[in-house]
């Protein structure tokens, strides 16, 4: 579904003192899947998730998404009605005036009939906790609800993959779980093609819910794997800045403690999936 | 009580901040933090009930709602948006120029801002705020503040989108603050972050106050936090199955530190 080859990106490839943010990403991500995405401030996770949608077109190397390259400008409008972002700010993404409004707004651009587009909106108000707000103008909603309501306008409009750069970073723990069920939930739900989620976080425990974890550092993929085997790679990941989920930690630490004789059962710290 | 339309948002909300006090406000998004917190410097103006900043009336006539400002720093959610000079230098003296301080001062007190924060003076100085990386910029935007030399520091959701060496600054920057017995009001969503460094928890619940005391007692009665919708801390859940498999005394215990200070086997 995504392929990526020897991908690079700057800002400012002209300019003398130019710092590169990825390079040399190389990677597939097939249908279906559920990847996490981790890394410290700065080390190219949004500028990643850019690239996959053509906001960014790469300096080097290409990105393909379901076989078509982002660097053709003719690709885009196919690309970006197959993948749904929800950006990190969400006040950089909503545009209407009303709560109902901005979850109708991707829905009549797609141009669905009005029957339609008004159960999807019912559907998606009540999913996301918001039928209360249902006339709010955005803009009053608290910070949280507004990332919910972000969330909740691009999942209505049903994108073959989605990605989530940290929407919960403004969410109460409860809202977290709820944002996380919810794309665990989406992601059984029996599509042709399968829902492919990519999940951008700085909280290691949220990792855990996905299949996949792809460690970002200094703009490349530094480990890639299930985030509970990457997770028991504690001083690996401290060495780039990164924690991992506390249970893990205390793990290590009774481990080492004890030279080996004491551990937790580190399964038991999964949450249900 | 100010409303959105007809319902609202905060509702017979009483309390009272000591200089001092390390003060975690948590609820559920959409309880009324923020609002609250935008009352505590005047931005929002209560529909009924007074709000008083070192016994002064704040709605009062003849109250000069500037100075007041000046000696608390409100760190807003995302302050990284209001970075707007083109040099990370001006950015932070914007405040202390407003002040009418003097030249040398303003420039002492950026310096010192920037060590707060951990931005090296000579390598950031003259980078423009606009190419820093995420945590760089909330840095830049919290020195900004600490410029103002605030007597009390207010901080929305300070850790949101930071990673671990971002989160542990903020910790310093506030642990700092409660050395000079300066205030502190911290909202955030990271409870772990809160129990570790509040020494008083609010709870706001639908705009009212659900609980207000030490935290040690949250810590002892976790039903407070999950009578309103959270889940346990997962804080609390751990050290519970390492008192149950007998690695840890039965005693309160909030952070990670203090699990590896009494774990043994």
């Amino acid at each position: 579904m995504i392929e990526i080859t020897d991908l690079h990106f700057s800002y400012n490839m002209h300019a003398e003192n130019d710092t590169p943010i990825l390079t040399g990403i190389n990677l597939n991500i097939q249908s279906g899947e559920s990847v996490a995405i981790m890394g410290a401030n700065g080390s190219g996770k949004t500028t990643f998730a850019r690239c996959l949608n053509g906001l960014l077109i790469p300096t080097n190397g290409s990105v393909k998404i379901a076989g078509l390259e982002t660097t053709q400008p003719d690709n885009l409008r196919q690309i970006r009605r197959k993948i749904g972002m929800v950006f990190q700010n969400p006040e950089n993404q909503i545009v209407s005036t009303t709560v109902e409004r901005e979850i109708a707004f991707g829905l009549e651009n797609l141009g669905l009939d009005y029957e339609e587009m008004h159960a999807i909106v019912e559907q998606t108000l009540k999913r996301f906790d918001l039928s209360k707000y249902r006339e709010h103008p955005p803009h009053l909603l608290s910070g949280g609800e507004m990332q919910r309501l972000a969330v909740a306008s691009i999942v209505a409009m049903s994108p073959e993959i989605i990605i989530f750069d940290e929407p919960t970073s403004l969410l109460d723990p409860a809202h977290c779980n709820m944002i996380v069920k919810l794309i665990l939930e989406l992601q059984q739900e029996k599509t042709e093609p399968p829902l492919t989620t990519i999940f951008i976080t700085q909280f290691p425990y949220e990792a855990l819910y996905f299949n996949r974890l792809l460690v970002f550092h200094q703009g490349r993929i530094y480990l890639d794997g299930s985030p509970a085997d990457i997770f028991l790679k504690r001083d690996e990941l401290c060495k780039i800045g990164l924690e991992v989920p506390i249970e893990f930690e205390i793990n290590d630490y009774l481990l080492k403690l004890s030279q080996g004789q004491v551990s937790l059962n580190p399964s038991e710290f999964l949450p249900i999936r | 009580m100010p409303g959105y339309r007809s319902k609202p948002v905060l509702n017979n909300v009483s309390l009272e901040v000591n200089p001092g006090e390390i003060v975690g406000i948590i609820g559920l998004s959409g309880s009324g933090k923020s609002t609250l917190m935008h009352h505590f410097t005047g931005l929002l103006k209560p529909d009924c009930g007074e709000i008083l900043v070192n016994s002064q009336n704040l709605w009062d006539k003849n109250t000069d709602l500037a100075k007041i400002r000046q000696q608390i720093g409100l760190v807003f959610q995302f302050p990284e948006k209001q970075l707007f000079k083109e040099t990370v230098f001006e950015d932070i003296s914007v405040g202390p120029k407003n002040l009418c301080i003097t030249n040398t001062e303003t420039i002492a007190r950026v310096h010192n801002a920037m060590q707060s924060v951990g931005l090296d003076v000579s390598k950031y100085k003259t980078s423009s705020p606009l190419n820093l990386s995420y945590g760089e910029k909330r840095r830049v935007a919290i020195a900004g503040i600490l410029a103002l030399k605030p007597k009390c520091l207010m901080l929305d959701e300070p850790t949101a989108g930071l990673d671990p060496a971002g989160i542990k600054l903020i910790h310093k920057v506030i642990s700092d603050f409660k050395a000079s017995e300066k205030t502190v009001v911290v909202i955030s969503h990271n409870i772990d972050f809160v129990l570790t460094i509040a020494t008083r928890i609010i709870i706001l619940h639908n705009g009212s106050i659900h609980f207000d005391g030490q935290k040690n007692k949250v810590i002892a009665t976790p039903k407070i936090i999950t009578e309103i919708g959270f889940p346990v801390p997962r804080i609390i859940e751990l050290t519970r199955q390492l008192k149950k498999a007998g690695y840890l005394k039965n005693e309160e215990i909030y952070s990670l530190e203090k699990i590896k200070e009494r774990i043994s086997f």
